[in-house]
């Protein structure tokens, strides 16, 4: 059972949707994020990406993509904030 | 799956790292991901130039996509080293092959250099034992062609294994065999069989000082006489008989007599005669012959020789007169 799927169960009242997209912040160091569809512009000071409904951009310094395959995508680097679009 | 990307185990896998550079770069990889390629550590070199890794295993699948997508359907294959331009502007090029495991991969590219490093340790280790010379150092070198001779007899010659032998006893052998040793090692330096050998030296003789008088024990004429401890009674011309005093044991210091022991040389002059008959009338030097091997190994001063009938034969008298080194200490 993976990380979400278990706190879905755990905590079901507080999940009327599903989520388009799921993130877990590890202090400003990585983001990782499931259900991304794709990455929309990239640069070492942004990303931003395309979710299943809107967008998010990442923004900070020295940015890079530790995994990116099958909708999961791991950012690492300098994370200074994280907006929808 | 987001465990893999804090699980640092996962990072002995074995990754090739590739370069590109063009426009659109988050297109291609978009386009590698949709697809079932997941990309690893992708960094952002400037607006055209981005860096990412692929695990090895999936390799062939990047390669099918890129083939198929950028490259018109050709079979596309890079080793570490090798670039290649695509469609649309791309440069690909494939920089090493990294992962803790990656040596494997290496190695497994390499079997030829791994037979080779196999075949060259196992020829090392069984050379190394083997002795390809002998090798003498010390003063007891000269010994060398005997102790040669015991180990050619022991079966240590050339080629011989070092592990077939015993260093230690080998060393005493061969002291035991040469009286002339007094110490000898034998060690091993590579293929080289190192032998020491150290001579044995004669203990200088010990000066005898308990001679308190140098007397005579033949007849004679004194013709050289040198004290270095004690007193001459006698000087050089004088005759001497079997007795005699020649050096006594005392030195006068003022007016004080010390008793010393004798250190004392003494040459005598002396007398012998032999006689010999032989039929023949003409027989004077093997007379004198025959007295010189009657004599013995001594210095002869001179010689006479003295004829004589003798019934019907001569009688030779043979004087010699002989030097005789006394000494005392």
């Amino acid at each position: 059972m993976s990380f979400f799927d278990s706190i879905k169960e755990n905590f079901s009242d507080l999940f009327i949707d599903a989520p388009s997209y799921r993130a877990v912040l590890f202090g400003d160091d990585a983001i990782y994020l499931e259900n991304v569809r794709a990455i929309v512009g990239y640069s070492s000071e942004e990303v931003k990406l395309s979710l299943k409904k809107g967008g998010l951009a990442i923004k900070g310094e020295n940015l890079y993509l530790k995994k990116y395959c099958d909708g999961d995508l791991a950012v690492c680097g300098k994370i200074a904030s994280i907006e929808r679009i | 799956m987001w465990k893999d990307c804090v699980d640092r185990k996962n990072l002995g896998v074995v990754y090739a790292v590739y370069y590109l550079s063009g426009v659109n770069l988050d297109r291609f990889v978009n386009h590698l991901v949709s697809r079932g390629v997941a990309l690893f550590n992708v960094r952002k070199k400037g607006n055209k130039r981005l860096s990412f890794c692929v695990n090895l295993k999936e390799n062939k699948k990047f390669f099918a996509i890129i083939n198929k997508l950028w490259y018109n359907n050709k079979n596309l294959s890079l080793e570490d080293g090798q670039s290649v331009a695509l469609e649309g502007g791309y440069q690909l090029k494939r920089l090493r092959t990294s992962g803790k495991l990656s040596f494997l991969y290496y190695l497994a590219k390499n079997v030829g250099l791994i037979i080779g490093g196999v075949i060259f340790v196992a020829v090392s280790t069984l050379a190394s034992d083997l002795v390809f010379s002998v090798d003498f150092s010390g003063d007891g070198n000269a010994n060398r062609a005997r102790v040669q001779e015991y180990l050619t007899e022991r079966g240590v010659v050339k080629y011989t294994r070092f592990s077939d032998l015993d260093l230690n006893a080998l060393a005493d052998g061969i002291l035991a065999d040469d009286s002339s040793l007094s110490f000898v090692s034998c060690s091993k330096r590579g293929n080289r069989l190192k032998i020491y050998l150290q001579s044995a030296k004669t203990p200088p003789t010990i000066l005898d000082e308990s001679v308190r008088q140098l007397v005579s024990n033949i007849d004679g004429v004194i013709e050289q006489i040198k004290v270095y401890r004690g007193s001459a009674v006698v000087k050089v011309g004088d005759v001497v008989k079997n007795g005699d005093l020649l050096v006594d044991g005392f030195v006068t210091a003022g007016e004080t007599q010390l008793e010393v022991n004798v250190l004392a040389k003494v040459v005598i002059v002396c007398e012998r005669e032999f006689e010999f008959v032989h039929q023949s009338n003409d027989a004077e030097q093997l007379a004198i012959a025959y007295a010189e091997q009657e004599l013995g190994e001594t210095e002869v001063v001179s010689t006479e020789v003295e004829k004589t009938s003798f019934e019907n034969d001569t009688k030779y008298i043979v004087k010699l007169r002989y030097r005789r080194l006394l000494s005392a200490g």
